[in-house]
């Protein structure tokens, strides 16, 4: 049963790998400019626009340029980038790993506190501090993720310099400058991402205690947290899980913003270099990795839905 | 060699000159007045930030294009010669120069005992090497056009030979053009940064920083006060503002003219102005209907409120320009010429009489200049005064210069300050120019400016290049109501910076200040 499934999201993700590419290759002929005239900018004459189009072999037709990439893609070789000529890997890797490490720290403090604020707020639902949190974390993620990091520049970095404005990752540094570094970006996607798990894991809770075995659980006198946690949360565990891990997938692949508000080098940035330089081959490998995170995302999302609720492991 | 010229000390006494004049000028511009230390400071780190990098880059010097690329290649490298205070020309690794052959012969003596960070010594091989790279029918640099002159370049023992078709008076000015540094002969790895220049890189990373180390061989005298300089690659506007006002780094490359203000208010902080003969014209292609009509090119120049446009979206930042591209602080500019005022009657005259009727759309983009947006919105309103309806056309940023600039035949565009007013002419005003963006057609013109750019007397020269202006200013196709001073950001114990051709003391900053 698990096998099949996973046999079968495997085969729809390749598929969709290959809907995405043949996207992003149409999306990136239908900009105008190219590589040429992006390097050359201001100063592009026609003699130097062929020779970097004749060089990179830009005047071949389209189709032939995506098969060739495509082909070369299937037999592992990412290619080089068209602007600088270095390996797509090399260029990647860096900013992958960067990436990863804004994502997963935000992730270590946003999903446990939505969760627990959630919970929290279930338990007090109706009563103040329910409308509080509520109050809050809407207005958080009503307010666009550039403000709120402007904002925390501002009062954070430039009025009390606690911390830098610039998110600089610099190897050779020390693991606490590194920690600096991070704290205000992560703050801001904490505050975007923190409204939808919240609310998610508070309205599940709610639904599941009108069940009857919560109120037979009530009558033995079972105390409100502890219904909550040990009798609740297993049976709203599946909604919950799947925002979360959309959430994941979010700060991997939605980072664009934050990362140029505090030019901290990630993904997010190169993706956008690499549409501004026409870069086709570095777009698609941004492109298909953020695909592919999105898609794993899903996947465990699914999976872990699955486990979570043994009905739907056997299926009528 | 009986017509020898001693182009490097015709340079000097051309500046003492002038020197006077500009001095005055620079006083009117109200420029931010930095106490000069009495002895720059050595030591210290001075973290920048600038715009124009991007994950895609790479140090090869062939694909320079922003003001970021420039500071990178300044930090680590050196050119023939060098655009020094006052925007006079020195040598830099040439020692001197001298023309034979009538002019078409340019010889270049280097300096000797310079050597590259790998601790080979710098031959004339290498500078050859350095020059063809952007050379040659295939070559892809931006700098191809400016050597396109050029024959042959050929090393002779220390000295490195140029010969040209043509009098190239402006060849030893092109040698300082950031594209034209000199990297050992036979470069692969361009990344590793290996120049002869005033640091050496110890840490690159395309589209994000670079960092040096003082190149304790530094053969420059007073140059390369600090020990360690970053480069960073900030984009965003507001963070390079905060990153600057939080004192983590101190300077930053281009402020915005709307926030200028704040930013000067704010305490530790200056901003630096630069008069670099950069100017934000519109321009007419002048073989397309209806802007063939003299008349209609006339009025819309007439058409134009410049001191209002200086003051509500320049804040004052620049100064009006007169419909020609030489900016009054270049030796050459025509003071004689009587400055064009806003007339919406006579425009609306004029108007009538080019017999047009109809809305005259107008091209623009964020990425012509900043201010664009806001320029011809202006523009629009001022010319409806006059009964001339201009029809606002938002472009993409993305292809602007390819698909906009040079093909509608009305929009607005940027130049930076070229070199010498020679260069600057010939690339953007003469017949048939690559870079013609009126496509502007004189052969009056043409026949004063190669006369003038053929001319030794000086004085003659500067009548030449007079009647060149004068002729762009009575009919060309460029709109020109604005020489727009360049902003640089920096802390008050930023000392020893002058303004230069480019931003960032013509992006040589790195070399040039000291930190108190």
């Amino acid at each position: 049963m698990l096998l099949r499934l996973v046999l079968q999201r495997a085969a729809f993700a390749v598929l969709t790998l290959f809907a995405v590419s043949a996207l992003i290759f149409i999306g990136t002929e239908l900009l105008p400019g190219d590589v040429a005239t992006a390097i050359l900018g201001q100063q592009a004459t026609p003699e130097t626009v062929a020779a970097i189009r004749r060089d990179l072999g830009l005047d071949r037709p389209p189709l032939e340029r995506y098969l060739n990439w495509i082909t070369a893609f299937a037999h592992g070789d990412f290619g080089r980038s068209l602007a600088n000529g270095l390996p797509i890997v090399q260029l990647v890797s860096g900013r992958l790993q960067n990436t990863l490490i804004l994502a997963c720290t935000a992730a270590l403090i946003a999903v446990p506190l939505s969760i627990a604020l959630g919970l929290y707020a279930a338990l007090r639902r109706e009563r103040l501090a329910d409308h509080a949190i509520s109050a809050i974390t809407l207005l958080l993620v009503s307010v666009p993720e550039f403000l709120i990091g402007y904002a925390l520049m501002l009062g954070l970095a430039v009025q009390l310099g606690w911390f830098p404005a610039l998110s600089l990752l610099r190897e050779g540094d020390s693991l606490l400058a590194w920690a600096r570094a991070l704290v205000l970006p992560v703050l801001t996607l904490t505050a975007v991402t923190l409204a939808h798990t919240m609310r998610l894991t508070r309205t599940a809770i709610v639904s599941v205690l009108s069940a009857e075995y919560i109120r037979m659980a009530e009558i033995k006198g079972i105390g409100p947290a502890r219904i909550i946690v040990r009798h609740a949360l297993p049976n709203a565990l599946s909604p919950i899980l799947s925002i979360v891990m959309l959430t994941l997938a979010y700060l991997v692949v939605g980072v664009v913003v934050v990362e140029s508000v505090f030019n901290y080098s990630g993904m997010g940035k190169l993706m956008v270099d690499a549409v501004t330089a026409r870069d086709l081959p570095l777009v698609q490998a941004c492109g298909l990795i953020f695909s592919v995170v999105y898609i794993i995302g899903n996947f465990l999302s699914d999976f872990l839905g699955i486990l979570a609720n043994p009905r739907l492991r056997h299926p009528k | 060699m009986n017509d020898d010229i001693r182009v490097a000390d015709f340079g000097r006494r051309e500046f003492l000159k002038h020197a006077a004049a500009a001095g005055s000028v620079l006083a009117l511009g109200a420029g931010p007045v930095i106490a000069q230390s009495p002895q720059p400071v050595r030591g210290g780190k001075l973290t920048i930030a600038a715009t124009g990098a991007a994950g895609t880059d790479s140090l090869d010097p062939r694909t320079i294009s922003s003001i970021y690329h420039g500071m990178q290649a300044y930090l680590y490298g050196n050119c023939l010669t060098e655009m020094g205070e006052g925007n006079r020309l020195i040598g830099e690794l040439a020692e001197g120069w001298e023309s034979s052959q009538g002019g078409r012969r340019q010889v270049f003596a280097l300096r000797k005992g310079v050597s590259f960070h790998n601790g080979r010594a710098m031959t004339a091989a290498d500078v050859v090497w350095s020059i063809n790279l952007h050379r040659g029918a295939d070559s892809k640099s931006a700098a191809k056009v400016l050597l396109d002159p050029v024959t042959d370049v050929r090393a002779d023992g220390n000295n490195v030979i140029f010969e040209t078709a043509e009098v190239y008076a402006d060849l030893p000015y092109v040698l300082s053009d950031q594209h034209l540094i000199i990297v050992p002969a036979n470069t692969t790895d361009f990344n590793a940064g290996v120049g002869t220049g005033p640091y050496v890189v110890q840490r690159y990373v395309p589209g994000q920083r670079i960092a040096g180390t003082r190149n304790p061989n530094y053969w420059k005298q007073g140059r390369a006060h600090v020990a360690e300089c970053e480069l960073l690659a900030v984009g965003d506007t507001t963070a390079r503002m905060s990153a600057l006002q939080s004192g983590e780094i101190q300077m930053m490359e281009r402020v915005d003219t709307r926030t200028a203000g704040l930013l000067e208010r704010a305490p530790g902080i200056q901003v630096l102005r630069s008069s670099t003969g950069a100017y934000r014209p519109f321009m007419m292609l002048c073989d397309n209907a209806p802007y063939n009509n003299v008349d209609l090119r006339m009025a819309l120049k007439l058409a134009i409120d410049r001191e209002d446009l200086l003051k509500r979206v320049f804040r004052g930042y620049g100064r009006v320009g007169n419909d020609h591209p030489i900016g009054n602080a270049d030796p050459f500019h025509a003071s004689d010429i009587p400055q064009r005022t806003y007339d919406p009657e006579q425009a609306r005259s004029l108007y009538r009489r080019s017999g047009h009727s109809g809305p005259l759309a107008l091209s623009f983009a964020d990425v012509a200049f900043a201010e664009a947006p806001d320029a011809a919105t202006l523009f629009k309103e001022h010319a409806a005064r006059a009964g001339i309806n201009i029809e606002l056309v938002r472009e993409p940023n993305d292809g602007y210069w390819n698909n906009v600039w040079r093909k509608k035949p009305f929009c607005a565009a940027a130049w930076g300050g070229r070199p010498t007013a020679g260069i600057m002419l010939a690339t953007a005003f003469k017949a048939g120019a690559t870079f013609n963006d009126s496509n502007w057609n004189s052969p009056e013109f043409d026949a004063a400016l190669a006369q003038a750019r053929a001319e030794l007397n000086e004085q003659k020269r500067r009548e030449l290049y007079s009647r060149c202006q004068r002729l762009i200013h009575a009919t060309g196709g460029c709109i020109n109501p604005i020489f727009a001073d360049v902003l640089d950001g920096a802390r008050a114990n930023v000392r020893g910076f002058f303004p230069g051709n480019y931003a960032m003391s013509g992006m040589r900053v790195v070399e040039r200040v000291w930190l108190t």
